[in-house]
């Protein structure tokens, strides 16, 4: 890895950082949403700051070019992103129907309960 | 007896006023709510202008969440029947009669049944469908038999009526699109009995069929039949 490329990955990684704390503070995003993305790019700094870690953590899982781990891990944690995603999709279609069925049933009542108000006058 | 008509209703302006007549005439004792979802059509002022009862849901839910807000308003309203009939006039409201003589009201009544599905395919009459469908069905009603033990000619019928234990079942839980065949399962898989009546069905009078193209009829099966594994497969839904 050369030096400059080094800079431009750190780079990124600290804008990508100081990016999600400025979306957090402005409410945007939340800090338990946002936190595996967080380790995320400090590994990326880690991993770009010390190129020696990169090669004994690859050589721990049996992986010859630390290049593929890269590869790996990444499509990993992209896999295990948006299967949460799903998930959370999922979830919030659910309680979306359960709204609008609630407000549905209500509004029948509210106009349920101002009809017999205007009989009753 | 408290006993409701869930009529699930999207765009069915066309058909929907003689439904409504049909059960007026043809159902006494029966009170009655079109569950409007987000119909893009006049349904909705057809609804206001002529005083029939609905509930208007704010969003398009599907014909799972429009039949489940049914039954939610029958668990809330404490009804003892829930029927759910469409709202594209394909369904006789005259059957709902036959259909009642078959559904446990009290728990005496140990031979009939929690759930009565209206038959298109007992005595082969009226309205049947087309040839493809028809084999997607008969795969359907084997599948369904093998999966929960329950013998059942028309798995997608629309036309279904239930008791308390059903109403609690489905106001709880009801899968979002075609939800008719996997559905039959849970019932079966929580102890409930299941009876079918042969009725007579007319072809649709208004409105389209949810399995439009050949694509969707491959998604439905893909769809129904993963449902009734899940269903079929563990424990049974509270």
């Amino acid at each position: 890895m050369t030096l400059r490329i080094q800079i431009v990955v750190i780079a990124i990684a600290v804008l990508a950082i100081i990016l999600t704390f400025v979306l957090i503070k402005k409410g945007l995003l939340g800090l338990k949403i946002t936190l595996p993305w967080m380790i995320v790019f400090v590994l990326v700094i880690l991993f770009a700051a010390i190129p020696d870690l990169m090669e004994k953590v690859s050589h721990l899982f049996g992986i010859y070019d630390p290049v593929n781990m890269v590869f790996f891990l990444g499509i990993v944690f992209l896999v295990m992103v948006i299967y949460s995603l799903t998930v959370s999709i999922y979830t919030n279609r659910q309680k979306t129907r359960d709204l609008i069925q609630k407000v549905a049933y209500l509004e029948e009542k509210l106009e349920q309960k101002q009809g017999q108000e205007s009989d009753d006058r | 007896m408290k006993k409701l008509i869930i009529i699930p209703a999207y765009n069915e302006e066309k058909s929907l006023l003689s439904v409504i007549q049909d059960i007026r005439d043809n159902a006494p004792g029966y009170d009655y709510v079109v569950i409007n979802d987000a119909s893009t059509d006049g349904t909705k002022q057809l609804c206001e202008e002529h005083q029939i009862h609905f509930l208007d849901l704010a969003s398009n839910l599907g014909i799972g969440g429009a039949v489940q807000t049914g039954y939610q308003y029958a668990l809330q309203e404490g009804y003892d029947i829930a029927v759910q009939l469409d709202g594209d006039g394909q369904h006789p409201a005259a059957a709902l009669l036959e259909m009642e003589r078959f559904l446990r009201t009290d728990e005496e009544d140990a031979q009939k049944a929690d759930l009565v599905i209206g038959s298109r395919f007992i005595t082969k009459e009226g309205f049947q469908s087309t040839g493809a469908r028809r084999a997607g069905i008969a795969f359907m009603c084997t599948l369904i038999r093998w999966a929960s033990g329950t013998k059942i000619t028309d798995p997608s019928s629309g036309l279904r009526m239930g008791n308390k234990n059903v109403i609690r079942l489905f106001a709880g839980w009801y899968p979002w699109d075609y939800p008719e065949p996997e559905t039959i399962v849970t019932v079966a898989k929580c102890g409930y009995k299941i009876h079918e009546v042969p009725v007579m069905m007319r072809e649709r009078q208004g409105g389209k069929s949810s399995i439009g193209n050949p694509l969707k009829a491959v998604y439905y099966m893909v769809k129904v039949s993963a449902g009734i594994l899940i269903e079929a497969i563990g424990g049974k839904r509270k």
